[in-house]
């Protein structure tokens, strides 16, 4: 199998060329949570060749994920969630290399288990673990792809540390944790737009989400996009809070 | 009588899952519900005249005027779109 002939397509595309795949091999992402959003998120980007893929997922495939975490199935049931994803991956493509990390991403170990990635991709389902990761990035000055869903509805944004505003900015105070409705195509459209960002990215073409909120409605079939700004004030990337950290 | 200004709101996420059966479903069809207020009046005057929309939310609300994040203390004007999210954490 060569290399150029299994990315061919997108190497067509204007502004991609062969450099561009290169720069897709090269790199490395960090994927936070195996579920809904994470598995479009996690086959697109390993069919499009990212070099390497750092799955962090806590959970064990359960019946009632079935109807939307497409990187799972029957089979899968009580396994895993990264371990079951890698297997999929493997299979897609085997020249990625996925790294399956069936941890809790926590105050202690968020910086440890990012070391060595060039970005993070935040498909996970709480927002404790959401703001820890959007800190992190931010600390370690790599961008940070959101994603979140509702029922029919999902919401994406990029954030450029330094640049536009981060996950803080747009939301103050995280929403608790509970079981919320979701069907599985509101997560598969977001997660892919999640890969799509990533993806360009890398690649270095496009327009990113950045200092924008995308937000897809699918029963009313529409996408709505609200301008966002840094908060100079915001508890994460502001300046009063940045000099404090620096200090 | 005072003078009064019409918007239009669109809500999302757990917002929308509380509204009345009627304009859940408009909204659905990607009608943004009117709302008439009294000239001056500011994004929180919103939840003050339909609470349903979000009072007890309002300490996670995120609120968007013309699709640009704004304060519940911004003032509307005519014709102004709102939209009303909380932060969605699904994934
Ligand atoms: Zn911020």
């Amino acid at each position: 199998m060569k290399f150029a002939d299994r990315y061919e397509r997108q190497i067509m595309i204007g502004g991609f060329g062969e450099e561009g795949q290169r720069r897709l091999a090269n790199a490395s992402v960090f994927l936070a949570g195996a579920g809904g959003l994470g598995s479009p998120a996690a086959i697109y980007l390993a069919a499009a060749g990212v070099g390497r893929l750092r799955i962090v997922d806590r959970d064990k495939v359960e019946l009632s994920n079935l109807n939307r975490q497409i990187l799972h199935g029957e089979m899968d049931l009580g396994r895993k969630k990264a371990q079951s994803a890698k297997e999929k991956l493997n299979n897609l493509n085997h020249n990625v290399i996925i790294e399956d990390i069936a941890e809790e991403i926590n105050e202690k170990n968020a910086s440890e288990l990012t070391d060595g990635c060039d970005l993070v991709v935040d498909a996970l389902d709480n927002f404790q673990a959401r703001y820890l990761l959007n800190k992190t990035a931010l600390k370690k000055n790599i961008p940070f792809f959101h994603g979140g869903v509702y029922g029919f509805e999902g919401r994406a944004m990029t954030v450029i540390p330094g640049k536009s505003a981060c996950l803080r900015c747009l939301y103050r105070k995280g929403a608790e944790h509970m079981k919320f409705p979701v069907i599985g195509v509101a997560p598969a459209v977001i997660g892919s737009i999640q890969a799509a960002e990533v993806i360009k990215y890398l690649v270095g073409i496009g327009k990113l989400l950045t200092d924008r909120l995308l937000v897809y409605d699918g029963l009313s079939s529409t996408f709505a996009e609200m301008k966002l700004k840094k908060n100079p004030d915001c508890e994460d990337c502001g300046l009063t809070n940045r000099i404090r950290a620096n200090q | 009588m005072s003078p009064t200004i019409e918007i239009k709101i669109r809500s999302y996420d757990v917002i929308s899952a509380s509204l009345p059966d009627d304009l859940r479903l408009n909204m659905s069809m990607g009608e943004p519900i009117a709302l008439e207020l009294v000239q001056g009046s500011r994004v929180i005057d919103i939840f003050k005249k339909v609470p349903w929309l979000g009072r007890p939310l309002e300490d996670t609300i995120v609120v968007f005027v013309n699709g640009e994040a704004q304060t519940l203390n911004c003032e509307l004007k005519s014709g102004d779109t709102i939209d009303l999210m909380t932060p969605s954490g699904g994934g």
